[in-house]
């Protein structure tokens, strides 16, 4: 089978050792992480542009590696070729290889920053990235410098305070896929803890979905298919994700 | 009295300086607290939601403006204690469910609460269906609002309206629920009183739903 593969650079490493592993043709192309920053709707735009590429070139189905991130996914349809999405809330549930899991964690440890090899990798932002992103269009980037000249010295603690994007960590967890360099990324993760002073904990994912995903091997309850003409939605339950059948 | 348009414009610069000596000089001057609430720091507080809602503003704009109107309410808060109209002012409760620690929207949503004359009682982040009613009870509050930055944590917001059911409360408060991910459509769906993407019109939204009349 030939398969179109658009995904999070934040699997790139996962992903490279799937491809290798099998049998189909995948054509893959990976976008930046950041633009998880934009908007949904610039999100969507950045995917759907390589999603509409791809659909003129008679691949058997286009792979997203996406989660719901973002709320990117909602109001996608697919034209000629049909998409095949994993059914997860986003990297951090498919790395662990599974959404319960990732849940039970979750609610088990709250304030946990979660990091993989993507994530240690793909840190900064490209420049054209930053312009557009929300962190922008709010003033949540502005330097310490910036906020003294425009609020005073003797806000900056106040503002400071509001706009600390750490505050509520206490764990950091590296989830380790099975990567010969699982190690190294995961040590940098450790310091990065370290430096905070939060506990840190190493916890053991795999790359079955993704596997899954590029081997065509797609259950109902791993992967979103969406048919040519079928649209996605949020729906109320769990999984907060559906897909309307395309009228005939 | 022409003075007081400048404690409007400090809330709406965010210039929590001049903000409290303005409120300072016309409580020794006697001018009526309800006076500075309602006609000046109300208003330009709405202003300041509305330009954030347009992008006008930045969020650290925004929080000067919330600390300037803070300022101002420290020293007439005392001042209400007590004449009655304190106990008719409706209480909010804030709060980020559970498993979740984005916050950042969820304060901005508290500062325009307050600013809209609301009193605010926020429960922080990672804040469970059990406090959320406790807090109601405690507080006699009228108004829930529950933020969701995460998908996973969403389904906290489903299950926090039915505890309140559970508890027989449900109809008592008025339950609004945002955040990035939250729709309008999954509002509905969970039995929510209303959503809004943004903290502003949140505010507008809570005040119609109560029944509040915007000057
Ligand atoms: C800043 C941020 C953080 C900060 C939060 C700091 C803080 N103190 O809040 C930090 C770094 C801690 C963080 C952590 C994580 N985050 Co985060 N984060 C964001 C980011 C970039 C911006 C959120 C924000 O503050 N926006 C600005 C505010 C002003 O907007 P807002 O919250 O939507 O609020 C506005 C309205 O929605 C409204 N509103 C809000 N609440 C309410 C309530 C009511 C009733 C009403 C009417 C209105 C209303 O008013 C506000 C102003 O108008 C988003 C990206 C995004 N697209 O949202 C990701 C995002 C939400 N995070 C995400 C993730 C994955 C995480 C982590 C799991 C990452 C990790 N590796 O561990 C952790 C989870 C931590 C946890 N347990 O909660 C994902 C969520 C994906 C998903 N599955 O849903 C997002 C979407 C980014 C992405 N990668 O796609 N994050």
């Amino acid at each position: 089978m030939n398969f179109k593969l658009i995904s999070c650079e934040v699997f790139k490493h996962e992903f490279f050792h799937c491809i290798n592993k099998t049998n189909n043709n995948i054509d893959a192309e990976f976008i930046a992480k950041g633009i998880h920053d934009l908007n949904s709707k610039g999100m969507q735009n950045r995917i759907v542009k390589c999603i509409q590429k791809a659909d003129q070139k008679k691949f058997d189905a286009i792979l997203l590696g996406y989660g719901l991130c973002n709320s990117w996914i909602y109001g996608l349809s697919a034209r000629k070729t049909p998409l095949v999405i994993p059914r997860n809330h986003d990297c951090i549930g498919i790395l662990l290889g599974s959404k319960q899991k990732y849940l039970d964690y979750y609610f088990e440890n709250t304030g946990t920053y979660f990091q993989s090899i993507g994530w240690v990798k793909n840190t900064e932002n490209e420049p054209s990235i930053k312009k557009r992103s929300l962190q922008k269009l709010y003033g949540m980037d502005m330097s310490q410098d910036e906020l003294i000249a425009q609020y005073g010295e003797e806000n900056l603690g106040y503002l400071n305070g509001a706009l600390d994007q750490t505050k509520h960590y206490s764990n950091m967890a590296f989830i380790d896929t099975g990567m010969d360099s699982d190690y190294h990324f995961q040590n940098h993760a450790k310091s990065k803890a370290e430096k905070n002073k939060w506990t840190f904990d190493v916890l053991k994912g795999n790359t079955n979905l993704l596997q899954n995903l590029v081997n065509g091997n797609w259950s109902d309850s791993e992967f979103i298919f969406v048919n040519p003409g079928a649209v996605v939605q949020q729906s109320i339950d769990e999984d907060l994700v559906t897909v309307t059948t395309p009228k005939s | 009295m022409d003075y007081l348009e400048n404690l409007h414009d400090a809330v709406l610069n965010g210039d929590p300086a001049t903000a409290i000596s303005i409120t300072e000089k016309s409580l020794e001057e006697k001018i009526d607290p309800h006076v500075l609430i309602n006609d000046y720091m109300i208003r330009a507080m709405d202003e300041v939601g509305a330009r954030f809602e347009r992008f006008e503003y930045f969020i650290p704009q925004l929080l000067m403006s919330a600390k300037a109107m803070k300022g101002a309410m420290a020293l007439i808060r005392p001042l209400l204690v007590g004449d009655g109209v304190e106990d008719t002012i409706i209480c909010a409760i804030t709060g980020t469910v559970k498993g979740d620690v984005h916050d950042i929207g969820k304060n901005l949503l508290g500062a325009l609460l307050e600013g809209g004359g609301f009193r605010v009682v926020d429960l922080g982040t990672n804040v469970s269906p059990e406090q959320f009613i406790e807090a109601v009870e405690t507080h006699k509050a009228k108004l829930v609002c529950m933020s969701a930055l995460l998908t996973t944590t969403m389904p906290g917001m489903k299950t926090t309206i039915g505890a309140f059911k559970d508890a027989g409360i449900r109809d008592e408060v008025i339950m609004l629920v945002g955040g990035a991910p939250v729709t309008h459509h999954f509002a509905k769906n969970i039995g929510a009183d209303g959503y809004k993407d943004n903290a502003s019109a949140g505010v507008v939204l809570a005040k119609e739903l109560l029944g509040i009349e915007k000057k």
